[in-house]
C-alpha cells in the first residue's frame, strides 16, 4: 500500500509540524561556545595542578634525598645564630622558589588562554 | 545538498562551528518535530534538541560517514528522547500480548486503507496512547517516511525486527481504535 492511501500515515501528518521557536541556533551555539571554554579551562587547572604537583615533588628530592648544597661563595650576612639562620632561609627559599615560578606558570597559562580566546573571537 | 552537507562535515571537522550552525539550522525542525513527537512534551524539547546538537557537536570526530549524517544525528535524537521518557516514566496503555497476537491481518489492512475522518482521527489518538519506542518508530517509517533500514539504524534494532515491531505497532493500533474503552492504564 502507498504511504499516501495509508490511514496511519495521513493520521501523523493531521498533527500540527512544531516549529521551533526564534533565535535555537544562536542559543544552541552560544550552549556549545560556553562548554567549550568550560572544558579548556577544566583542561588548563588539571595541568597545571599536575605541573605544581611534579615541580614541588622535584623541590623536594632536591633538598631531601639528594641533599644537594648549594656553596655561595659570596659574603653571607653574619647572624648570632648562623645554625638557626641558616634553616630559616632555606625553608623561606623552599617557599619563595616554587611561589615565584607558581606565579610565572599561572601568568604564562593566563596569556595562553587570552591569546585562544581572542583568536576564537577573532573567527566568529 | 549532499555534495553541500559533505562540505560543510569536513569543515566542521577542521574546527568551524560556523558550518555548524548551517548544518543545525537545516536540521533542527526535523529534530524537534521527532523529539517532541517521542517525548510529547513541548516545555522540555527544546533544551533535548539542543543536547542532540550539542552531543552531535562533541561526537563529530566518531561520525564516519557509513550512515548518511541525517540518520547519525536521528539515531541520537531518539537515544536523547528515549532515555528523557525512562528517567520521566511517562505513563502508557499496555495491552495483553495475546489480545495483539490474536488481530488479524485483513483487520489491520482494513484499518490502513479506512480513509474516513473518524478513522483518521481515532488513529491520531490511538498513536498518542503507544510508548515513545512505538511512537518514535511510527514517527519515523510513517511520518518522516524513512525506509526500513534506516528507522532499523536510528532505533538500533535488525531490520527484521523493526519489521516486526512495525507490524505489532499495527495491531495495537487496530485494538487500541477498536477497543479503547477495555484498556487498563498501566
Amino acid at each position: 500500500m502507498k504511504q499516501s492511501n495509508n490511514a496511519i500515515h495521513r493520521a501523523t501528518l493531521r498533527r500540527i509540524q512544531p516549529q521551533l521557536p526564534a533565535g535555537f541556533g544562536q542559543r544552541t551555539m552560544l550552549r556549545i561556545r560556553r562548554r567549550e571554554r568550560v572544558r579548556e579551562l577544566i583542561q588548563y587547572a588539571i595541568c597545571g595542578t599536575i605541573l605544581i604537583a611534579l615541580f614541588a615533588q622535584c623541590l623536594q628530592w632536591v633538598f631531601t634525598r639528594l641533599s644537594v648544597r648549594f656553596d655561595i661563595d659570596f659574603a653571607l650576612p653574619k647572624f648570632d645564630f648562623s645554625a638557626v639562620d641558616f634553616v630559616l632561609v632555606k625553608n623561606l627559599a623552599i617557599i619563595a622558589v616554587p611561589l615565584i615560578l607558581m606565579l610565572l606558570l599561572d601568568s604564562y597559562l593566563r596569556l595562553k588562554m587570552q591569546a585562544h580566546f581572542l583568536f576564537k573571537e577573532e573567527k566568529k | 545538498m549532499i555534495h553541500n552537507e559533505e562540505k560543510l562535515l569536513q569543515r566542521i571537522k577542521s574546527g568551524d562551528d560556523e558550518a555548524f550552525a548551517l548544518l543545525m539550522e537545516q536540521y533542527a525542525n526535523q529534530v524537534y518535530a521527532l523529539v517532541v513527537r517521542i517525548i510529547q512534551q513541548r516545555e522540555d524539547a527544546e533544551e533535548l534538541t539542543q543536547d542532540v546538537f550539542i552531543k552531535a557537536y562533541e561526537q563529530m570526530e566518531n561520525f564516519s560517514g557509513r550512515s548518511s549524517f541525517a540518520t547519525w544525528l536521528y539515531r541520537i535524537a531518539y537515544n536523547c528522547a528515549i532515555s528523557h521518557t525512562r528517567r520521566h516514566r511517562v505513563p502508557h496503555l499496555s495491552i495483553d500480548e495475546g489480545r495483539i497476537a490474536a488481530v488479524r491481518d485483513e483487520d489491520i489492512e482494513q484499518m490502513e486503507g479506512d480513509l474516513s475522518d473518524h478513522n483518521i482521527d481515532a488513529l491520531m489518538e490511538a498513536i498518542e496512547q503507544l510508548n515513545a519506542e512505538e511512537r518514535a518508530l511510527v514517527t519515523l517509517f510513517y511520518y518522516e517516511q524513512r525506509p526500513i533500514t534506516e528507522c532499523a539504524e536510528i532505533i538500533h534494532q535488525s531490520e527484521s525486527n523493526t519489521k516486526v515491531r512495525l507490524h505489532r505497532i499495527r495491531k495495537k493500533l487496530y485494538l487500541l481504535i477498536t477497543h479503547s474503552k477495555d484498556e487498563t492504564e498501566q
